[in-house]
């Protein structure tokens, strides 16, 4: 625990230091003290991993705060992993991204600043167990990333895609203290301890139903779950790369975290709780890959991707519940594995993917799908992490993404048996339609890849070279770790095991080990045996063209002989007989000017599609909230007689308040 | 001794399997057709060949073609064949298998991405699109058999189908019906599909690998070889009757999927490859059976509980 403290302080030190040093060195000031705080702050956390110790330390507060209690248990400390590695990267990678903003008079030090005030907030948010200082943190992680999207506040739309996250993050906002309030109300007091002795029994059930759901909608917010993920496709590519890969790849993780931590504290909700939640979650992550192939935007289409991944975490999130509330620890633990350690690789590889989406937009200055291509010879270093991102989050064998969604298809097999026909409609659903968002994650990202780096470039970006060093290390470093997670699978599954105990309460659950790790160790061997196979027909394959010389010549054009880059196949087209099979579902504008008459003029087709909850339900609620705001706009209206009439009614009133009650 | 003759239909069975299915449609033509072992010597003049590489080509596309070989080898280790036991099996080795033949998909459509070539481009997105439709139906089989016979792996669940109650007849008999045309679309055959020629602009799979040459073609078409052998191995080994002895099941097993590969040969010298708007509607009545199969076994199930 005093290790942790001494990182937080790391940081902090590090804070005021980039203030002090001068621009060209704020960078490195912040890498090397994330570097170094977050290997104060990992120590501990995984000691506490390995062993499933845990470290507290309380203090009284003032008044309405109580005691508040920081614990460092398997489970934050799982968390604190996350937000520590994905720190250590993030600042790596922003110190050489922010290199292009120097001495353009832009708020660079303000940026890194609130950089390292998000790290602090996220870093401390998993220890606290007390309600009131958690929204309070809470508000810091979510004002200081506030200011970090807006960066390049001169944009307007960058500007209104913040301003946009900063209201979804207080409607979040709202939604928790409305749901601590009613928490606090019936316990009393502040300290997670205290709700969990009231709320466990599940005595207060329909209104720890009701708090249930307001917490998990507040943090589902945070989290991106549908429909409220809206927030994702505008606040990432609004913001610098590293500040989109550290939001998405930790950030909304603690949206997560807020659910799993209310399932400790609150218990399991009651069934039908659970089940919409897995419905929540199996939509978000369907139409989160959908709406993710249809994007033209590199950044945009990488945030509705997570929004499907959210939504896988959620599916083994919802199986695990149902495995809890039916008391079967074996189908809850093997979700829950599967639940964290896909969170874990998701870390990894949307920060490796918005990385290097980040170095594509630094060298061509586009995020148009449409517009990119051929970049994989200018850029090779980051189109190989690019490659290996896009191979890990597709779920692809031997990459870790495999092994987390392994998991949760592996936790709705146990499923039988356990309860009747409900469970098991449920189960084959999220089962199926688990491995259609596979299948459709792969075209996703065969599309993204390919649109980027493979082919000829579609514009002149000759000029585009490798990113410096400080970028490609970090994206390197991530690809690797994706790869030995997918080897590794047992190291991963040991991360996981004590957190993944802890929520789910069973700690030694017969039949865990066969169930567990069998598995996981042939499917390491397989991994391996197909690295090395890999390896093995290549190097049979050039050992049988060493005597002959390949020809090279121009791409086969089926006859055609003169081919330009521009008849290549598009992003857009790449996805359109996908689109058009899920018509129904998709809803999309056409804009068109036709060929007219014998010598036509001008043509040209343009399209989009529509996130079909942001128009019916986003749109709408803020409509109607502009609406009702403009009816009540008599009460600020400037006049100070007016303003002290309310003081004294509110004076009164409260007098009357407490004199009668 | 089972892992060594497995081993060797691995490498044989694909060649006999393309080689059977193009002596059929020749016979049926009218013609004389080549001898059924063509196909491997077509694999070894390849091997010799050397390569005409694309100027747009990245490094990708060079190993593409080796990484896909190497997944579709890999997910043959867990694929049950004669006498119902595969080389590796271990629990949720289903999951593994579909996720092995996605790797190999992934690669090569990047690799004929990365030629830079509309034909290419056309027929990757197409070859991704039909997958996606045909995944959930696989799942949905699969995960309802692992729940009526109470296993988790391939061969366990064979093994254990055929005494999973009085429906089983009809379970294997709607499963094989889904696993023959998520055979004929995963192939590549037709009505999804036509190995015959490139040259239209509405192929899938041919047209993907128009610039690869030399040892490199010849992993890919050994790989979507293997690739129908290794679906055909499914539905021989659901189909083939346990207990009854190796020698035997290695001789039903081979006879199958000899059946099978000519009846590829029979469908395709009698039907027209669809419309390419039709293939998903042909395709999704993997999951359209599948969802038949679930209800089948939860009322197997409901009668249990």
């Amino acid at each position: 625990m005093n290790l942790f403290f001494i990182g937080i302080a790391i940081y902090l030190l590090t804070a005021a230091l980039s203030i002090m040093v001068k621009e060209s060195r704020k960078g490195l000031a912040t890498a090397c003290g994330s570097a170094l705080g977050g290997i104060a702050v990992l120590i501990p956390c995984i000691s506490s991993l390995a062993s499933g110790e845990s470290y507290t330390l309380a203090f009284l507060a003032n008044y309405p705060i109580g005691q508040v209690r920081l614990l460092l248990d398997p489970f934050s400390a799982f968390f604190i992993m996350v937000i520590a590695l994905g720190s250590i990267f993030c600042a790596m990678y922003g110190s050489g991204y922010m290199k292009q903003y120097h001495g353009k008079g832009k708020a660079v030090s303000a940026h890194f600043f609130f950089l390292i005030c998000l790290f602090v907030a996220m870093l401390l948010l998993p220890v606290i167990r007390n309600a009131i200082v958690f929204l309070i943190v809470w508000e810091i992680m979510s004002l200081s990333s506030f200011f970090l999207v807006i960066f390049e506040s001169e944009k307007k739309e960058v500007f209104d895609a913040g301003i946009f996250y900063l209201i979804m993050m207080h409607v979040s906002v709202i939604l928790l203290t409305v749901g601590f309030l009613v928490l606090i109300r019936i316990a009393g007091s502040a300290d997670f301890a205290d709700f969990y002795e009231f709320f466990q029994s599940g005595a207060y059930r329909p209104a720890s139903d009701l708090a249930f759901i307001l917490l998990a909608a507040g943090f589902g917010i945070k989290a991106g779950f549908l429909p409220l993920h809206s927030w994702l496709p505008e606040a990432h590519p609004a913001a610098p790369s590293h500040v989109s890969g550290l939001m998405s790849g930790v950030m909304i993780k603690l949206g997560i975290f807020g659910i799993l931590l209310m399932i400790t504290v609150l218990g399991v909700p009651s069934l039908w709780v659970c089940y919409t939640f897995t419905a929540v979650a199996v939509l978000s992550a369907l139409s989160g890959i959908f709406y993710a192939s249809a994007q033209n935007d590199i950044k945009r289409a990488l945030a509705y991707s997570s929004v499907e991944n959210i939504g896988i975490i959620g599916i083994g999130i919802g199986v695990a519940m149902l495995g809890m509330a039916y008391k079967s620890p074996v189908t809850a633990m093997i979700g829950l594995s599967g639940a964290l350690i896909h969170l874990l690789n998701h870390s990894l590889f949307k920060g490796l993917l918005f990385y290097g989406a980040g170095a594509v937009y630094m060298q061509t200055h586009t995020r148009n799908l449409n517009r990119l291509g051929g970049l994989f010879k200018q850029m090779p270093r980051t189109g190989t992490a690019f490659l290996i991102g896009s191979l890990a989050i597709c779920g692809l064998p031997p990459f870790n993404g495999f092994i987390g969604k392994f998991l949760i298809y592996y936790s709705m097999l146990n499923c039988k048996g356990i309860n009747g026909e409900s469970l098991l409609i449920a189960a084959i659903t999220s089962f199926a339609l688990l491995a259609f968002v596979g299948a459709v994650s792969a075209l996703c990202f065969t599309r993204l890849f390919s649109a980027v780096f493979m082919g000829a470039p579609r514009d002149r970006h000759a000029d585009a070279v490798e990113v410096p060093l400080a970028m490609t290390l970090p994206m390197l470093l991530m690809a690797g770790l994706c790869l030995a997670g997918g080897v590794l699978p047992l190291v991963l599954l040991r991360i996981v095991e004590f957190p993944a105990a802890i929520i789910t309460g069973g700690k030694n659950v017969p039949g865990i080990a066969v169930e567990f790790h069998d598995p996981l160790y042939v499917i390491s061997m397989l991994s391996i045996g197909l690295i090395l196979l890999t390896v093995l027909l290549f190097g049979l394959r050039t050992r049988l063209l060493r005597r002959q010389p390949a020809t090279v010549s121009g791409t086969w054009g089926c006859g055609y002989d003169n081919p330009t880059s521009r008849i290549q196949y598009t992003a857009a087209s790449f996805s359109m007989p996908f689109m058009e099979v899920i018509r129904p579902v998709m809803q999309r504008e056409d804009t068109a000017v036709g060929v007219k008459g014998l010598f036509p003029l001008k043509a040209f087709f343009d399209f989009k599609f529509k996130d079909v909850f942001e128009t019916v339900i986003i749109r709408p609620l803020g409509q109607g909230t502009v609406f009702l705001l403009t009816r009540l706009s008599w009460i600020q209206n400037g006049r100070m007689q007016y303003y002290l009439f309310y003081g004294i009614a509110f004076l009164i009133l409260s007098l009357i308040w407490i004199i009668f009650w | 001794m089972k892992i060594i003759i497995s081993v060797l239909m691995i490498i044989f069975f694909p060649f006999l399997i393309s080689g059977i299915i193009r002596r059929v449609k020749s016979v049926w033509g009218g013609r004389k057709g080549p001898s059924v072992i063509q196909p491997f010597f077509d694999f070894s003049r390849l091997m010799k060949k050397s390569e005409v590489i694309s100027r747009t080509v990245s490094p990708v596309f060079l190993v593409a073609p080796s990484a896909s070989l190497a997944a579709i080898v890999c997910a043959a280790m867990v694929v049950p064949m004669a006498g119902k036991s595969a080389i590796l099996s271990f629990n949720g080795d289903f999951i593994m298998f579909c996720y092995l033949l996605a790797f190999s998909k992934f690669m090569l459509v990047v690799g004929a991405m990365d030629t830079g070539s509309s034909f290419e481009g056309m027929g990757s997105s197409r070859e991704v699109t039909f997958s996606a439709l045909a995944e959930p139906g696989f799942f949905i089989i699969m995960g309802s058999f692992a729940w009526i016979s109470g296993c988790k792996s391939f061969e366990s669940i064979f093994q254990a189908i055929y005494n999973s109650g009085p429906a089983a007849g009809l379970l294997i008999l709607l499963a094989t019906i889904a696993l023959f045309i998520m055979l004929l679309t995963e192939g590549g055959r037709l009505p999804v599909d036509d190995p015959e020629t490139h040259l239209e602009l509405t192929m899938i799979h041919e047209v993907m690998v128009l610039d690869n040459s030399g040892p490199d073609l010849g992993f890919i078409l050994y790989g979507v070889a293997l690739k129908v052998f290794l679906i055909a191995s499914l539905i021989a080994s659901l189909a083939t009757p346990t207990g009854i002895g190796f020698a035997a099941g290695l001789v039903i097993f081979s006879v199958f999927v000899a059946a099978e590969a000519a009846f590829i040969g029979f469908l395709e010298s009698v039907m027209a490859r669809m419309r390419m708007t039709h293939v998903p509607q042909f395709v999704f009545m993997i999951t359209a059976l599948a969802i038949i199969i679930f209800f089948i076994v939860m009322t197997e199930l409901g009668k249990a509980l």
